[in-house]
């Protein structure tokens, strides 16, 4: 996509939006409700046209050109299966119809393969409602599949799952999309799943894409605060800090820290910076300064504690094993190198 | 001492047994959660307590006085639903008076205990505004400020940050807990979302197809699961599974790959308990890719998580199980696993109980 423009009535669903999903990618399009994640696939499928801008696939333009004949396969978050057709003719129905009008032969043939790619030999005679949600779910994605789409356009895929049934999903996804070596064009709210399946994760705010970077990137140096805030659970924490005489100084912590340790920048940074630590980065029991245990959360892998000093409260992630009790004063340290600089009018990260 | 207790509750829906010989005490002060998948019962024992649902049998005690006849009213408890259920044309102060204004309390007290609370929740400023005028976090602020204004026995909180966004979630989920320590009310909460029963709750009651399934600390069952659908429920993911035969004490047990394993403590077990089949349950963080680890597998994915990864790794032919990995970088292809046994368990595959 190259400077998409798209507005509904007076409200701008999309500024200025170019995204390349490379060929075999995982590309997830993650964002807040409204952001205009739906609205960039149904571009890129032809259900909608851009105002301006231009959409290629294969290098070829597209805008203008029909949905059926762009061959992206799009599948919802509702993925309605025939509930008075077998699994099998759930699958042959796109090619069976007037569009695509395949020979029974070869509908046979390529539903055997995607049967075969999916584990859903043994289901091909059931009806969707002796189906499991996943397995609905892998019908689902095998009726998009059969047609052998240049792209598959997802639409939060996952997201009416319970959370047991959407961990495991996210795995045979992955798997499925390697193995095929398809392109998935994929969106979803939801930070983990991203992270987790993305190759590349691109995010989106208010119609204007924010950072497009691997999983790992957008979490280490998120673009900006948004997508600092956005991604990481619990959030990044935030403090106000003043660069001045070769320190810096966290107000909210009443702490100096050596400039040159903890800003390896080459500019100068502006006489108020906006700093951000995630929870994994402040470890407790080190260090010189103490702050008072406010709230421990067991999260069953690890824990967060919420560290109160003065009037701010720190999120700190510790391991499972560690044992804090509320009211407790303990030692903290803010890793140096982790501390990420951003510009509190702007809000982009600086460096 | 003794709050509420629940004797054989039971509840039938016509031929549907929604909740099945439910038995429990909660003590004063305590935070106790009902967690399950949808279905399991946890939101009908929690309206039967209300007084909202008549039980088919059994029978509930408030502060030792059996209410089990009485209407909602008259058993001093305060409800707070997910959806805040907030009188639209009065503002945040009416509202959380509301309840004592229809008690008659005298006016001036009225004023007291409403400010009293306000504080608590950190709503002063808001209590002219209306609840339209309020964001959705600060709307359940003031259904909570409801129900404690009341200075009930117990509060009844029915998945009440559900309602609320990711983000929010997260921090009232906070709130509440600090906002417990510091009160010390006795709460009963339903949930589905094990995340929230762990990081609030002093016990958790599991529950699945109307019946309690375990009722520990989260520490016991994030540790100790009794049963298989409590280790695969609690915990994100859940416990891996992996099916093992027995061999002998010295012999180890063997994986579904042929190849055998040893631990002499599990094999000591084993051997008491006379189990020849059986499940070994891990969490993820307690395997680790290791140079020469017990089990081997082959990678499927790497999921990043930002401070750590989740693998899928293969153990044997469709035997998928997650691994959880501190390093930055990512591994391929095969590896093997090294085993902190003594956080494993061992199931029984026929009766899916923990064997100890």
């Amino acid at each position: 996509m190259r400077d998409v423009e798209k507005r509904f009535g007076k409200i701008q669903a999309l500024r200025g939006m170019t995204l390349e999903v490379r060929d075999g990618e995982f590309l997830v399009l993650l964002g807040p409700t409204g952001a205009g994640k739906t609205t960039t696939l149904r571009i890129v499928s032809g259900l909608e046209e851009p105002d301006r801008g231009d959409v290629f696939i294969d290098g070829v333009r597209m805008n203008g050109v029909a949905p059926r004949d762009r061959n992206c396969a799009f599948v919802f978050q509702n993925y309605i299966l025939y509930p008075h057709l077998t699994v099998y003719d759930n699958l042959a129905f796109p090619l069976r119809s007037k569009l695509w009008r395949t020979e029974e032969g070869e509908i046979r043939k390529r539903i055997e393969h995607v049967a075969r790619v999916l584990k859903i030999e043994h289901l091909l005679q059931r009806k969707p409602d002796k189906l499991s949600g996943g397995e609905q779910q892998r019908v689902a994605l095998g009726r998009a599949m059969v047609r052998n789409p240049r792209i598959f356009l997802m639409d939060e895929p996952l997201s009416n799952l319970d959370a047991k049934l959407r961990e495991e999903m996210r795995v045979e996804l992955k798997s499925l999309q390697k193995n095929l070596g398809a392109t998935f064009f994929f969106v979803t709210h939801d930070h983990v799943e991203a992270m987790t399946l993305g190759d590349r994760v691109a995010v989106l705010n208010q119609g204007v894409l924010q950072q497009v970077g691997t999983p790992e990137e957008v979490y280490e140096y998120p673009a900006n605060v948004f997508v600092a805030r956005f991604v990481g659970n619990p959030e990044m924490n935030f403090l106000e800090g003043f660069p001045e005489g070769g320190k810096l100084y966290l107000g909210d912590l009443a702490l100096a820290l050596d400039l040159e340790k903890v800003w390896k920048g080459r500019e100068v940074l502006p006489s108020r910076v906006l700093v951000g630590i995630r929870p994994e980065n402040i470890l407790l029991g080190q260090g010189g300064t103490v702050g008072e245990v406010y709230l421990v959360e067991d999260l069953g892998a690890d824990k967060i504690v919420r560290l109160r000093v003065g009037e701010t409260l720190l999120r700190v992630r510790v391991p499972k094993e560690a044992e804090f009790s509320v009211g407790e004063k303990v030692p903290y340290l803010l890793v140096h190198e982790k501390l990420l600089f951003f510009d509190p009018i702007t809000e982009k990260r600086l460096g | 001492m003794e709050r509420v207790r629940l004797e054989g509750l039971s509840k039938r829906f016509g031929a549907f047994e929604a909740v099945q010989d439910v038995t429990l005490s909660v003590f004063e002060g305590e935070f106790v959660v009902f967690l399950g998948p949808s279905g399991c019962g946890k939101t009908t024992t929690l309206r039967m307590i209300a007084g909202l649902e008549k039980p088919t049998r059994g029978d509930i005690f408030i502060a030792g006085k059996r209410v089990t006849q009485l209407p909602p009213a008259r058993r001093n408890i305060a409800f707070v639903f997910q959806n805040y259920a907030l009188y639209p044309h009065m503002t945040a102060f009416e509202n959380i008076a509301f309840p004592l204004e229809a008690q008659g309390v005298p006016r001036e007290e009225v004023q007291r205990r409403v400010r009293e609370v306000a504080k608590i929740l950190g709503l002063e400023h808001l209590l002219a505004l209306r609840p339209a005028q309020l964001s959705s976090g600060d709307m359940q602020k003031v259904a909570l400020g409801r129900a404690m204004v009341r200075r009930p026995q117990v509060f009844l909180m029915d998945e009440p940050l559900s309602g609320l966004d990711a983000k929010l979630r997260e921090e009232m989920r906070a709130e509440l807990k600090r906002l417990h320590i510091e009160i010390g009310a006795t709460t009963i909460y339903v949930t589905h979302d094990q995340i929230e029963a762990m990081s609030m709750a002093d016990r958790i009651v599991v529950m699945n197809e109307g019946r309690i399934q375990q009722v520990g600390s989260p520490k016991e069952v994030y540790l100790h699961p009794e049963n298989l659908f409590v280790a695969h429920f609690i915990g994100s993911p859940g416990m891996n599974f992996i099916p093992l035969l027995f061999l002998g004490e010295g012999r180890g047990f063997r994986l579904e790959n042929g190849e055998s394993i040893r631990c002499e403590a599990m094999e000591k077990l084993a051997m008491q308990r006379g189990v020849r089949e059986c499940i070994l349950g891990i969490r993820p963080e307690f395997l680790s890719i290791a140079a020469s680890g017990e089990i081997r597998g082959s990678v499927v994915s790497v999921e990043p998580l930002g401070y750590k990864n989740l693998y899928a790794v293969e153990i044997a032919p469709g035997r998928i199980i997650r691994v959880e990995d501190m390093r930055r970088e990512r591994f391929s292809g095969n590896v093997s696993l090294a085993v902190r046994w003594e956080a494993a368990c061992l199931f029984d595959p026929k009766t899916g109980q923990s064997i100890r």
